[in-house]
């Protein structure tokens, strides 16, 4: 029999569009409507070839099939022998798993980190320095006049952030609003603006400081800033100065380029400017459907928000020191379990090269690269289809993410595979003792 | 858009790694640099080089290549992480030069580089 659920909550990114209406017959999803190219390609497609349905342990070249109890105790004790074991990963998973994984990480004494360090952690950074004025989506929805996109490409990356929330979306007390987009490149979001600036590589530093001046009703005695012609500047300042709600949405183009969560000091200082004229909030599009809340829980149960080392039996926290690229190029770590993540496919070649050096644990629904190169693979279930919990927002609003369907037989979440783990470490350390 | 929709199905899927072996150029830089669309080129920086299936990116992009993020670029990314833990990996200085007929590594070729001698991961 076909059954509908309504209102379910899209786990593909930070956005969390929670109006799906997803159609299951038969144990089967047939059909999704509201959603968004990736969110039908994963929920129409996730069962693919590429599902792993039995826990393997590496025998030389190949896999061989085993329990989930025989790849728990092996992957337990790999871990309570390191030293200074990697835990990384955690976007793409539940805030109940990612709750065990820091509880494993403090047993164990190992470092903790999760993929805000190769993306969005110049971000948490900044807003450490200089604060954060924010606001929910609804509000941008409902009030923001001008909307500005700064290194992010929504309509590729976050498909429905336009249509939900900014320029393509009708609040109840504002309709219309104007569009810009700085960026290095004309990206398709770019075509649809009402002011598209083009900076040079490298140079948003220096085009936002330049902003704060003129906002101020300061002169610049140059010509150009980054390229742009200081009257182009000046018509965004104006733009800024004269909206009502304005809201500066921005990507990787200001975390991942020269300046990194000094970029980022810098337009958080031009929004807290733009306050005292106006009202204006800054956000960062946040990528993966939970990578939001991964940083909520890891500030709860640790006092910091990534990057987190329980080594010397406390939390620490120095990103630059305790993160996980830079333990993986200083070739420190001597076990890794990842989850809900695929370093090997992401990381700069070094790391990589230093992570499959290390007793490798994945647990991933999918046979990711770096699964295939793992000592151990642990296949858990898709969270927000086959398992409920919670995910939050980029606004830092939690969503819950809701059960669909039933997993393949046996196969258990990744909260429940992490609190195997967990008994088991505690069973040896005590056997130990 | 389309790396993101088959990443979804899997990253051996055949879509997804024909989204991901490939480069953008706009068509004043084709042009400059003397490449044909669909024509393999070298990417170069200081810290290795890798060869990618170019194509014609419509929109202003003077002297810039866009490519997806991917395993074959993570050798050619800036691995310095500034001491603030994240590495550079965008504008990143880079020479891109035709190479014609240029063999794209295949994913297996490519993880063996990264896995050394440990293991041949099963490939």
């Amino acid at each position: 029999m076909m059954e509908v659920f309504k209102a379910v909550t899209c786990p593909v990114c930070a956005c969390l569009c929670d109006d799906l209406e997803v159609t299951v017959d038969k144990g089967k999803i047939v059909d999704v409507k509201n959603g968004c190219a990736f969110s039908k390609s994963k929920l129409l497609n996730y069962n693919g070839k590429q599902r792993v349905l039995k826990p393997l342990i590496r025998k030389g070249n190949d896999f061989a099939e085993v329990s989930y109890d025989e790849a728990v105790k092996q992957a337990a004790k790999l871990l309570t022998e390191a030293n200074y074991p990697l835990f990384y990963g955690w976007s793409m998973t539940s805030c109940e798993a990612i709750r065990v994984g820091i509880e494993l990480a403090e047993e164990i004494g190992g470092v903790i980190d999760t993929t805000s360090t190769i993306c969005h952690g110049p971000s948490t950074l900044g807003i450490q320095d200089v604060g954060l004025v924010s606001s929910t989506l609804g509000q941008v929805r409902h009030r923001a006049d001008l909307i500005i996109y700064w290194g992010s490409n929504p309509l590729i990356a976050h498909p429905r952030h336009m249509e939900r929330y900014t320029v393509f979306s009708k609040g109840r007390f504002q309709e219309k609003r104007k569009l810009v987009v700085v960026d290095v490149r004309e990206t398709e979001t770019a075509k649809k603006a009402d002011l598209f600036i083009r900076i040079e590589p490298n140079k948003d530093f220096e085009v936002l400081q330049a902003l704060r001046v003129l906002i101020r009703d300061d002169e610049l005695d140059v010509e150009k800033v980054a390229g742009i012609p200081v009257a182009t500047l000046e018509r965004l300042a104006e733009m800024m100065v004269e909206c009502k709600f304005g809201a500066l949405f921005f990507g990787s183009g200001l975390t991942m380029t020269e300046g990194k969560n000094r970029n980022v000091d810098a337009a958080i200082s031009l929004i807290r400017d733009l306050n005292r004229i106006t009202k204006f909030i800054i956000m960062p599009m946040r990528g993966h459907f939970n990578v939001t809340g991964a940083d909520m829980v890891f500030t709860w149960q640790t006092g910091f928000p990534y990057a987190v080392d329980f080594s010397m039996g406390y939390p620490r926290y120095n990103p630059g020191e305790t993160s996980a690229i830079d333990i993986l190029l200083r070739q420190e770590s001597d076990a890794a379990l990842v989850v809900a993540s695929d370093p090997v496919a992401t990381l700069p070649r070094k790391a990589a090269e230093h992570l499959v050096k290390n007793p490798l644990i994945v647990v991933d629904p999918h046979m990711s690269v770096t699964a295939k190169m793992a000592d151990i693979v642990l296949p858990s279930t898709f969270v927000g289809i086959e398992a409920k919990g919670t995910a939050y927002r980029m606004d830092n609003v939690p969503l819950p993410l809701k059960k669909i369907v039933e997993p393949p037989t046996g196969i258990l979440s990744d909260e429940d595979i992490l609190s195997k783990i967990l008994f088991e470490v505690r069973r040896l350390k005590e056997n130990a003792s | 858009m389309k790396q993101g929709f088959w990443k979804e199905q899997g990253k051996f899927s055949e879509n997804y790694l024909e989204n991901v072996t490939v480069c953008y150029l706009d068509e004043d830089s084709m042009k400059k640099l003397g490449i044909e669309e669909g024509e393999t080129v070298r990417i170069s920086t200081k810290h290795g080089s890798t060869i990618l299936k170019a194509l014609k990116f419509h929109g202003e992009q003077p002297n810039i290549v866009f490519v997806p993020y991917s395993p074959w670029i993570n050798n050619i990314v800036n691995p310095d992480t500034n001491g603030v833990g994240m590495p550079s990996l965008k504008g990143i200085p880079a020479e891109v030069e035709p190479v014609k007929g240029g063999h794209v590594l295949k994913l297996e070729e490519l993880l063996r580089g990264i896995l050394g001698s440990r293991n041949d991961g099963g490939f």
